[in-house]
């Protein structure tokens, strides 16, 4: 597969891509960006830096205010509702507070990603065609929690509350996923664990992933390529052998520091998945 | 001693002279500028004042006495079926206008929630139509009602539904804009439409809040239906209303301890089942 990576057509394209709030702030400046299928993504950043930002443009939670943004050739800038609502059916997306509703069932939330797939009238009588909760119940077994399917969501610890989430986003059958800071509500063994289903997800799924991390060490060790944002724009973006400190100088305008790192499956432990060019002070 | 001694300075701080309370002292002067306004006598006021009712007490005590029954003036019980008939009609009236009034203001009030409202109008025709409705009493819309369908159950029912649509979809479009946006937006991302959105992500957490409102509502709609017949709605009320005109007061008698009971027993279990959802 590697060899035949620079023939593959890229499947995102970012051309210019700038978004201004109503408040004036300017959370994206620019930025242009292209990703191939497959592709494990980490955009890190401070808070503010616009990581929010350009992955809810992808599916236009957020309008970009200028450039385009191109998905398998597609500018979807210019979609209208029904476009986009097909659009944002190929486009999985998971959440920081796991955005599940509490009340429901869990196989209830996984069906929620059948939605767009499905005439309304039907959804509104809860009809779901028996392929669809076959493919649900799929999805919450690769996940790891079949046996949740009829318990109500709020039930679940955050970690299979978050699960539950990337079941939903499987069940879309995307070809894009997005992963808004997903394991920031997360204890570090669960919040390892959850990134190390999001990677072997997007290997098994050939799944463009896109995901939001605040901690250095954890982007490292799952990233194929970082992004760094800084007042929205691009300030690296390369494969994490390229991150050197005077990088994360870049990105984050100051040394590394301990507080970045979110330590590995033992917390205690030092970080050992960093590589040498980091030096933590 | 010494520990007091320690700290002089609190002791020779000057108080500051505290703000004069202008509030209270304001809000004083209206309250007792109004009653004594509205105790002048007509046609400025309405004339009331205490005395009358400590003159008037003597007869409201042998009015409430002549309620009751006495060995020599036993209640009327061959006259109980056809108060339980009536109590009945009351009882069907309430149940059919909470539960159309309901039906009626759960897709309503969605459209009236600016979360899930479709664009400004929408929501604004929506919130002016629901605060329209509710400035209507029900009896006078009942009366209005009975004028125009006739005398019945009909009008009652007809205007306890619109009461209720009016309660309940006022109320569940304010709690529908303090759920939480997170899993509407999960939907919206997921590529489902708006009413998707606003069954898959918003319902399932407002659905306790929809039932206790309409029991709410309920509770209400029983106190009003047995009222109704006062001004020709059907129910209840339309007895009581001829046997008071009659001085029938082992019948009113009768009549009002039968609504007092049915009411306590229905708001009991219906607050208890609005806790237990809540």
């Amino acid at each position: 597969m590697p060899s035949e990576r620079p023939s593959v057509e890229p499947l995102v394209v970012l051309e210019n891509v700038s978004k201004r709030y109503p408040n004036g702030h300017l959370a994206l400046d620019r930025v242009s960006l292209s990703f191939r299928p497959g592709e494990f993504v980490v955009i890190v950043g401070l808070s503010g830096a616009g990581k929010s930002t350009l992955i809810r443009c992808l599916n236009r939670l957020v309008e970009p205010t200028e450039g385009r943004i191109l998905i398998a050739g597609e500018d979807i800038t210019r979609f209208g509702d029904a476009d986009l609502r097909r659009q944002r059916a190929k486009i999985g997306m998971i959440f920081q507070n796991y955005n599940l509703v509490r009340r429901s069932s869990v196989l209830r939330n996984v069906l929620a990603g059948r939605l767009a797939h499905l005439p309304t009238w039907r959804t509104v009588m809860g009809w779901f065609p028996k392929d669809d909760i076959r493919l649900a119940l799929r999805c919450l077994q690769r996940v790891g929690i079949p046996e949740k399917a009829y318990q109500r969501a709020d039930t679940l610890s955050g970690g299979q509350q978050q699960r539950v989430a990337i079941a939903r986003a499987l069940a879309q059958e995307p070809m894009i996923l997005l992963a808004d800071e997903p394991v920031a509500s997360l204890d570090p063994p669960t919040a390892h664990q959850v990134l190390r289903d999001l990677k072997l997800l997007s290997r098994e799924e050939n799944l463009l992933t896109f995901v939001n991390l605040h901690f250095v060490d954890m982007a490292m060790e799952y990233a194929d390529r970082i992004i760094g944002l800084r007042a929205g724009k691009v300030v690296f973006d390369g494969p994490t052998t390229g991150m050197t400190e005077s990088t994360f100088e870049e990105i984050y305008n100051r040394r590394i520091r301990p507080d970045d790192l979110r330590g590995a499956v033992d917390d205690r432990s030092p970080t050992p998945l960093l590589p040498e060019t980091i030096v933590v002070r | 001693m010494s520990a007091r001694t320690a700290r002089p300075e609190v002791a020779e701080t000057e108080i500051p002279r505290p703000p004069f309370p202008w509030q209270g002292w304001i809000a004083a002067v209206a309250v007792v500028g109004l009653l004594w306004w509205s105790s002048m006598p007509p046609p400025i006021g309405t004339g009331f004042n205490l005395r009358e009712v400590v003159e008037g007490w003597p007869q409201m005590q042998v009015f409430f006495q002549r309620l009751f029954p006495t060995p020599d003036r036993p209640w009327p019980l061959d006259y109980l079926p056809q108060i339980v008939n009536r109590m009945t009609e009351t009882l069907k009236i309430a149940t059919a206008a909470s539960i159309f009034g309901a039906v009626f203001a759960l897709p309503f009030a969605m459209l009236a929630a600016r979360n899930l409202a479709a664009g400004r109008i929408v929501y604004g025709f929506g919130r002016g139509l629901l605060n329209l409705i509710r400035t209507i009493p029900d009896l006078v819309l009942a009366a209005l009602l009975a004028s125009a369908f006739g005398i019945g159950p009909l009008p009652g029912v007809l205007a306890l539904t619109i009461f209720t649509f009016g309660v309940v979809a006022k109320l569940l479009s304010d709690t529908i804009e303090t759920v939480d946006p997170g899993p509407q937006e999960a939907i919206t991302a997921a590529g489902g439409n708006r009413i998707q959105q606003a069954l898959f992500a918003v319902f399932p957490q407002v659905a306790p809040d929809f039932v206790a409102y309409s029991l709410y509502a309920f509770e209400v709609n029983i106190r009003a239906a047995a009222f109704l017949g006062y001004v020709g709605a059907g129910g209840i009320g339309m007895i009581l209303n001829r046997d008071v005109k009659f001085f029938n007061y082992g019948r009113v008698g009768l009549i009002i301890t039968t609504i007092f009971v049915t009411v306590l027993i229905i708001d009991t279990v219906s607050t208890t089942i609005r806790r237990r959802l809540v």
